[in-house]
């Protein structure tokens, strides 16, 4: 609502009423002539407050003063603005101008502006302001804003005070020039460069500088682009922390773990090291590496086997000869502190010490010594207080041994000390040990190089001890037998009670002899005559301790002989027990002897063969050859392992192995001959077996050489014969034509089963076998493809193994191949290869399996199947695929077994083949071989 | 696809266009004329050649859709073959066939760089070989015998 007095059309008005701003104008008695709709809105006009004196207006807060103004202004003054309130939280600038027409002021204009966001923004603002600034001066780290060239802008409080100065003296000072340039740091430039930093991340820097009040310094600098307003005005933040303690502390720290670790490493290995000689190098090698020094010394006390006490060294980063020709270090001022163990020494060069070159003769270092300059010594005390010894190191530069070095050093001569009474220690329960043993040992020997029996009994008869000779002479095999024993019954009935009486006597303290009969264990009875002494034991009572010898010869004559009669039915017994027949047969060969082995090998009982001729068991065609032998035995001689041929009462021919020797009466006259026969029909055939497959191994190996050069001309004749088939108009030729496919088609089988990978790479190497598969698979493919076999591989693990790569192929492509002929038609065919840990043996390995879904291998079949031209495949079946398989396996030291199941409708077969990773001898065997 | 093959296709005639053109190569003379004229027989348009280069020229003077080659040959063998063939002609199948084991183990280094093909060993029969072609390139389209064969059985 807007209203004019006097009402007024004019283009002026309009304007005004279009205005949002509330305007009011006044003529110049200050009647409200004309006001806009806002003005309206905010002083609730109606239109009959036109031509109403202004002061009847309810006008807002703070215009108390209006009419004055007005009249100020029209007066011919200058605009006026006062701001006022409305009383609900707005505010308002008011401002006032003259109103004219034609250069006559006629009244003002009134136009009032809300500023109440205003306000409260710059109150917000300078609010924020105080706020950051309080902050900003409370940081205890400076901050600085530079402009783009560098000139300081403002800072805190805290930066004031570091480069002594103030806010005045500061503002547009270049930043380096600041605190006698000592801030012109090259670093710092660079980082300052506008170019290079940027806007959102903060860029720090770490600086070590000089300054030349503080000193060295580690500073960290941060600078950080601020943006202003829409438009970058280029000013940077920079915050100063200076880190030098920090730094410190954290060096301090690194450094006294370091230390700690040193030490507990130099402690670990000392307290490993029971030998004393190298301990103390290893101690001294530590310590000089560690305090870095040129050279070390550890000088230190040892007690000879006399129990003297002397000087003895070891050297670190000087040969032994450097030290040879110079006398020991005596208790002179510098060496006293360590020697007495005092104190450690530490100087930063030893010329220039007090202490120095007051001894003679040398007065100082001598001439020709190591150029010691930097001096370090620590004692080395035992727990016990004693001084072992003390650490020396030198170098030829002054002042190199920090504090650290020093505490380096002492934690070493403490783990040192440590280290060394456990050597010491150790070592001395080692001579004790040995000492004892030396004496022991001394003792025994003495004892059982006497050729008597030596004993010691216990007054009740135990026996206590006995020597090897006394436990033969009473038949025992180990002093176990006897040992605790009561000696009594080892004594002839007759003899026994005089020898109770003997020796008590000698346990009641006497010396004594006596002569008495024993009975061995084994019931041998000896004669003896034994010398005895009292002989006081560590617990108190006396034992006897006997030396006895054995005077019976006549008595051990005889035993011999009964002995004699003892390995005599011995003998008879063995040849009972033989497995081995044994036959005696007279010149004429008439049979004297026969033992059971005789009976079992060739049928023949005893009482059937004994008085007559062995030719019984002679095959027809070798009569003769019995003969000869007869007649060479009859000489005198003797016929070892003659192989040849025996028959068996059921007529069976036996291979036998023949030992025979002569049988000669007391005069020595040959009466017969002693047979041993051995059944060796086995061995035999196995020998045979092992010859077929050597001979089968060198024709593979003839063979392997042309195998490639057979298989193209194959291909040119399966060719042609398919050629020749297509065009053949008579059956008969048919048929020739599909026969002699079918041949070929064994050559091609017999080439590829045998010879195709075999001895293709001869040198062993290390392999793997997965990434054989594919090719493998692929060569195979079309063959199972044609048959709608399936062929997958899983690979689970594949170790390296140490293998003849071609060898191992044709392993596989065997394998493979049996299983597409074992399926037939439609069916799948699994390889599979995983790692393996052989149990017990602890050999890791591959575990090759190739799993098919064939009919199964029956139980019968099974043993046979590895044996060289078995097959069950007659018309393709070269029975040489699992043959060579199980040659390639056992070379390489590995396994090859078979599972299989016949069950109707889930039969399967399952070869595994398990090859160890490394194995040294196959290993060596292969590659002699190769 | 590459100009060359571009010119060559507008240069094809509409039955050469038609056909599967297979070109065989062993140096085995009798092999490759063998395998070329069965090849024929069932309607593939197929060239013997003796050596590497005269294969590739086969190839050049008209795309093939396949090339059977024997691994072991003088100055070029089998893989090389096939590789400058599959450079030249990316769309052409290879199928190589040995009598050597080794093979096996030359295709799968082969393999590593990158080119993998697929390996028949000898003797391969013809029927075997008939059906492995046809599964690669499929069934000869036109029974019109094309004996491109130089030498007569």
């Amino acid at each position: 609502m807007s209203g004019t007095y006097p009402a007024s059309n004019s283009i002026g008005m309009e304007l005004i009423n279009c205005i949002e701003l509330p305007v009011l104008v006044v003529d110049r008695d200050l009647t409200l002539v004309s006001f806009n709709p806002a003005a309206a809105t905010l002083l609730s006009l109606t239109p009959s407050d036109c031509g109403r004196q202004l002061r009847s207006i309810r006008m807002l807060a703070g215009m108390q003063n209006l009419e004055e103004l007005c009249e100020h202004v029209i007066a011919g003054g200058a605009s006026r603005r006062v701001e006022v309130a409305d009383g609900a939280g707005s505010r308002f600038s008011l401002s006032i101008g003259c109103y004219k027409t034609n250069q006559n002021i006629e009244g003002a204009v009134l136009t009032l502006t809300n500023v109440t966001g205003f306000h409260e923004s710059l109150e917000r603002a300078l609010e924020e302001r105080e706020y950051t600034k309080a902050v900003i001066n409370t940081m205890s780290d400076p901050l600085v804003i530079v402009d783009r060239d560098f000139r300081v802008q403002s800072a805190n409080q805290a930066f004031y005070a570091l480069f002594q100065t103030s806010r005045d003296k500061s503002k547009g000072i270049y930043f380096y020039q600041l605190g006698g340039e000592d801030w012109d740091i090259p670093q710092l430039r660079r980082l300052l460069d506008a170019n290079s930093l940027p806007n959102d991340h903060p860029e720090s820097l770490e600086c070590d500088h000089e300054f030349s009040a503080a000193g060295r310094r580690t500073l960290l600098l941060n600078a950080r682009r601020l943006i202003r307003g829409s438009h970058a005005s280029q000013l940077t933040l920079i915050t100063i922390q200076d880190i030098t303690e920090r730094k410190g502390a954290m060096e301090a720290l690194r450094e006294s773990e370091e230390e700690l670790r040193i030490l507990d490493q130099v402690g670990a290995t000392l307290a490993s090291e029971l030998d004393l000689k190298k301990l103390v190098q290893a101690v001294t090698d530590a310590g000089r590496e560690l305090s870095q020094a040129e050279f070390g010394a550890f000088f230190y006390n040892d007690t000879d086997d006399a129990g003297e006490k002397y000087l003895l060294y070891t050297l670190s980063g000087v040969p032994m000869e450097a030290f040879r020709n110079f006398p020991m270090p005596r208790n002179t001022e510098v060496f006293a502190p360590t020697f007495n163990g005092e104190r450690t020494v530490r100087v930063a060069d030893i010329r220039q010490d007090p202490r120095y070159g007051k001894n003679s003769p040398h007065h100082g270092i001598p001439a020709g010594h190591l150029p010691v300059r930097s001096y370090l010594a620590v004692p080395v005390i035992s727990r016990s207080g004693e001084v072992i010894g003390g650490l020396f190191f030198g170098h030829s530069r002054v002042g190199v041994f920090t504090e650290r070095a020093e505490r380096l050093i002492e934690g070493i001569a403490k783990q040192a000390a440590i280290a060394i009474d456990n050597a010491r220690l150790f070592e001395a329960i080692r001579n004790q040990r040995s000492r004892a043993e030396e004496s022991e040992k001394r003792f025994r020997a003495i004892v059982e190089t006497t050729s008597g029996c030596v004993k010691l009994v216990a007054a009740d008869g135990t026996l206590l001890h006995m020597n090897s000779v006394g436990l033969s002479m009473v038949g025992a095999d180990s002093i176990e037998e006897i040992d605790g024993e009561n000696v009594y019954e080892l004594i002839a009935p007759e003899d026994r009670e005089t020898y109770r009486e003997f020796n008590e006597r000698i346990c009641r303290g006497e010396r004594g002899s006596l002569e008495f009969d024993i009975v061995g264990l084994k019931g041998v009875r000896r004669h003896m005559e034994t010398h005895a002494a009292p002989l006081q034991t560590a617990d108190g009572p006396f034992v006897q301790l006997a030396v006895s010898l054995d005077i019976t010869e006549r008595q051990l004559a005889q035993q011999a002989l009964r002995d004699a009669n003892q390995v005599e039915r011995r003998l008879s017994a063995i040849v009972e027990s033989s497995v081995d027949a044994i036959i005696s047969n007279d010149l004429n060969g008439i049979v004297m002897s026969w033992n059971p082995a005789c009976e079992k090998m060739f049928g023949y009982s005893a009482e059937e063969m004994i008085g007559r001729s062995i030719t019984a068991i002679v095959p027809p065609e070798l009569q003769d050859d019995e003969r000869k032998i007869l007649e060479t035995i009859g000489k005198g001689e003797r016929i070892e392992h003659l192989e040849t041929v025996r028959v068996t009462k059921s007529g069976e021919r036996l291979d036998v192995s023949l030992t025979i020797s002569p049988i000669r009466d007391e005069t020595g006259r040959v009466i017969g001959a002693a047979k041993i026969a051995r059944d060796i029909t086995q061995e035999k055939k196995t020998e045979q077996a092992l010859r077929m497959t050597e001979r089968l191994a060198s024709v593979g190996r003839l063979a392997a050489t042309v195998a490639h050069e057979i298989n193209n001309p194959l291909e040119a004749v399966t060719n042609l014969v398919y050629l020749a088939k297509s065009r053949a108009d008579s059956k008969d030729v048919r048929e020739y034509l599909d026969a002699i496919e079918e041949e070929m088609d064994r050559i091609s089988h017999l080439t590829k089963q045998t010879l195709g990978f075999y001895r293709e790479t001869r040198a062993p190497k290390a392999v793997r076998v997965g990434p054989m598969l594919d090719p493998l698979i692929s060569v195979f493919g079309t063959r199972a493809r044609n048959r709608g076999i399936e062929i997958r591989q899983e690979i689970r693990q594949d170790p390296e193994i140490y293998a003849v790569a071609g060898e191992i192929r044709q392993l596989i492509a065997n394998l493979l191949s049996n299983s597409i002929d074992a399926v037939g038609s439609g069916g799948l065919i699994r390889i599979r290869l995983d790692a393996t840990r052989l149990t017990g043996l602890c050999s890791p390995g591959i575990l090759i399996t190739v799993a098919d879904s064939g009919p199964g291998i029956p139980p019968s079949v099974r043993p046979k199947l590895f044996e060289p031209f078995f097959t069950t495949k007659k018309d393709v079946g070269t029975g040489l695929g699992l043959w060579v398989c199980t040659n390639i396996v056992k070379r390489h030291h590995g396994t090859i077994r078979v599972k299989s199941s016949t069950a109707p409708g889930r039969s399967w077969t399952v070869f595994s083949v398990f090859l160890p990773s490394r194995h040294e001898p196959v290993n060596e065997r292969l590659r002699q071989e190769a | 696809m590459n100009r060359n093959r571009v010119g060559q296709m507008f240069s094809r005639s509409a039955r050469e266009a038609q056909e599967l053109f297979i070109v065989v190569v062993d140096d085995e003379k009798r092999i490759a004329d063998t395998l070329a004229v069965i090849l024929a027989s069932k309607g593939y348009a197929a060239e013997p050649a003796y050596d590497g280069m005269s294969a590739l020229e086969a190839c050049r003077s008209r795309v093939p859709d396949l090339l059977i080659s024997d691994e072991v040959m003088p100055r070029m063998n089998g893989i090389e073959l096939g590789i400058a063939v599959k450079s030249e002609f990316p769309e052409c199948r290879i199928l190589l066939f040995s009598g050597r084991a080794a093979t096996a183990e030359t295709l799968a280094q082969t393999k590593s760089r990158g080119h993998h093909f697929e390996l028949l060993e000898k003797p391969v029969h013809p029927v075997q070989l008939l059906e492995r072609v046809e599964q690669l390139i499929g069934a000869p389209r036109s029974i019109h015998r094309s004996v491109g064969c130089r030498s007569q059985m």
